[in-house]
């Protein structure tokens, strides 16, 4: 078999589908604008992703920090440096775990429930039902779905920043013996708006990754309860190698050297 | 009444990969009249109605409602048109996420933009209409047996007085005396 045919093959379709992808995430995200805004279902995302996500990314974010602080003092142990945990786990957790942890989380649990939603809908032609309703399911499934995820993000993120320094002051002034106004008052001095906002800006970013792949592969399911597995599989793997992608992109872009 | 005809399709083709499906389909449909189409399984029933419908695009032909070609409209004249087509899907594909009113008033509230409270009226007419009591309507389509679901589906159908009205194999899977009963509510 010649290689650079298989190789080729891969890689137009490989192209071709982060063409569709593309196409469904600009149609998706902008469907909203020439209206009708489906308010309704927007809310119901937003309580959907928003709300009831918190418990899930907030036993994460308690646990990151706590371990976190742990390996930081342990570490820092070996150059005296150990006074600094605050300032190293804050930073830490507001520019890249919060994000990362809370985005990987929602992906897991959001948009695989998308992906199962809509390919669900796929397959028992509930979506074909909807479009000679004379509703356009970009406008009432898909754009409602997206905005909520990528609005909603940078919430979660906050609450999960929020909770994960809240694990490491715990560990810190419970186990470490560090004196918790001292500690706080470190971060306060240390912790810049920049850092919590470039954090803000990759949650977005990820709720609209996250979103994207979860209806897109949900939308195009075909074949039944198998191809609805198949779909829900490939929108959390594709959400979490776009998180993860998106993020050293993201990294690379907002770090002054 | 005009002698043109509703519905009018002409050389309608569709392939999937080397599988030739709909191979030059012509036929006219007249106003008030109905026209049953009967074939084996996999012969293209469902491809045509959906091709009608606009769910899928043909290779080649022409789809003419009232001398328009659905083909060439824009997006929103074709939305506009299916403002007056009702169908009923072989599966029922009810809403699961919605109850039964809502879903027989899905295109009252969110295609024609009517008060919840006046679509609901109209709904628990519509079910009325097909054999259903109004408590039905609180209900969730899982809640219901096939024949319901098809007699919601058939509500959800005409609840927005299409001029056409489309059914895909209605009384599939629904046992004699039920399938009866869902073919005298479409004559």
């Amino acid at each position: 078999m010649n290689a650079f045919a298989v190789f080729g093959r891969g890689a137009i379709a490989l192209l071709a589908e982060i063409g569709a992808m593309s196409i469904f995430a600009l149609r998706g995200a902008f469907a909203w604008v020439t209206g009708p805004f489906y308010t309704r279902a927007f809310l119901s995302a937003a309580l959907r992703i928003g709300f009831n996500s918190l418990p899930v990314v907030g036993l994460t974010a308690i646990f990151t920090g706590a371990a976190l602080a742990l390996n930081i003092y342990d570490g820092s142990l070996r150059f005296n440096a150990e006074t600094f945990l605050p300032q190293i786990l804050s930073v830490s957790i507001v520019r890249e775990l919060g994000p990362g942890f809370a985005a990987l989380m929602v992906a897991g649990r959001s948009s695989s429930g998308m992906a199962a939603e809509l390919g669900a809908m796929r397959v028992s032609d509930q979506i074909d039902a909807m479009s000679t309703l004379a509703v356009d399911p970009y406008k009432y499934l898909v754009a409602p779905r997206i905005l909520a995820t990528t609005l909603m993000m940078p919430f979660i993120v906050l609450a999960a920043d929020i909770i994960g320094i809240f694990g490491g002051w715990l560990v810190a002034v419970f186990a470490l013996e560090f004196e918790g106004a001292t500690y706080i008052r470190n971060i306060d001095q240390f912790l810049t708006a920049e850092d919590v906002g470039t954090g803000l800006v990759k949650a977005a970013v990820f709720g609209f990754l996250i979103s994207v792949m979860g209806c897109y592969y949900g939308y195009k399911s075909r074949g039944g309860a198998q191809g609805v597995g198949a779909a829900t599989r490939s929108a959390v793997v594709a959400s979490a190698v776009a998180i993860l992608a998106s993020n050293y992109v993201m990294t690379s872009l907002f770090v002054d050297f | 009444m005009s002698d043109a005809p509703k519905i009018a399709i002409r050389g309608l083709k569709k392939s999937f990969g080397a599988k030739s499906v709909l191979k030059g389909i012509d036929l006219d449909v007249r106003q008030g009249s109905s026209l049953v189409v009967i074939g084996g399984s996999g012969t293209g029933k469902s491809v045509l109605l959906k091709c009608v419908l606009g769910i899928i695009q043909p290779d080649a032909g022409e789809i003419l409602i009232d001398g328009d070609n659905l083909l060439k409209l824009s997006a929103f004249d074709r939305r506009r048109r299916a403002r007056e087509i009702g169908m009923l899907f072989q599966g029922s594909a009810l809403f699961d996420s919605l109850s039964v009113w809502e879903n027989v008033a899905f295109r009252l509230i969110h295609g024609e933009g009517k008060s919840r409270r006046e679509a609901r009226e109209k709904a628990i007419e519509c079910l009325a209409k097909v054999g259903l009591a109004a408590d039905v309507g609180a209900l969730q389509p899982a809640e219901l047996s096939g024949g319901m679901q098809k007699r919601v589906a058939l509500a959800r159908a005409i609840a927005a007085d299409p001029n056409i009205l489309f059914f895909d194999e209605p009384t599939t899977g629904l046992d004699p005396i039920t399938a009866d009963v869902i073919n005298r509510l479409i004559i």
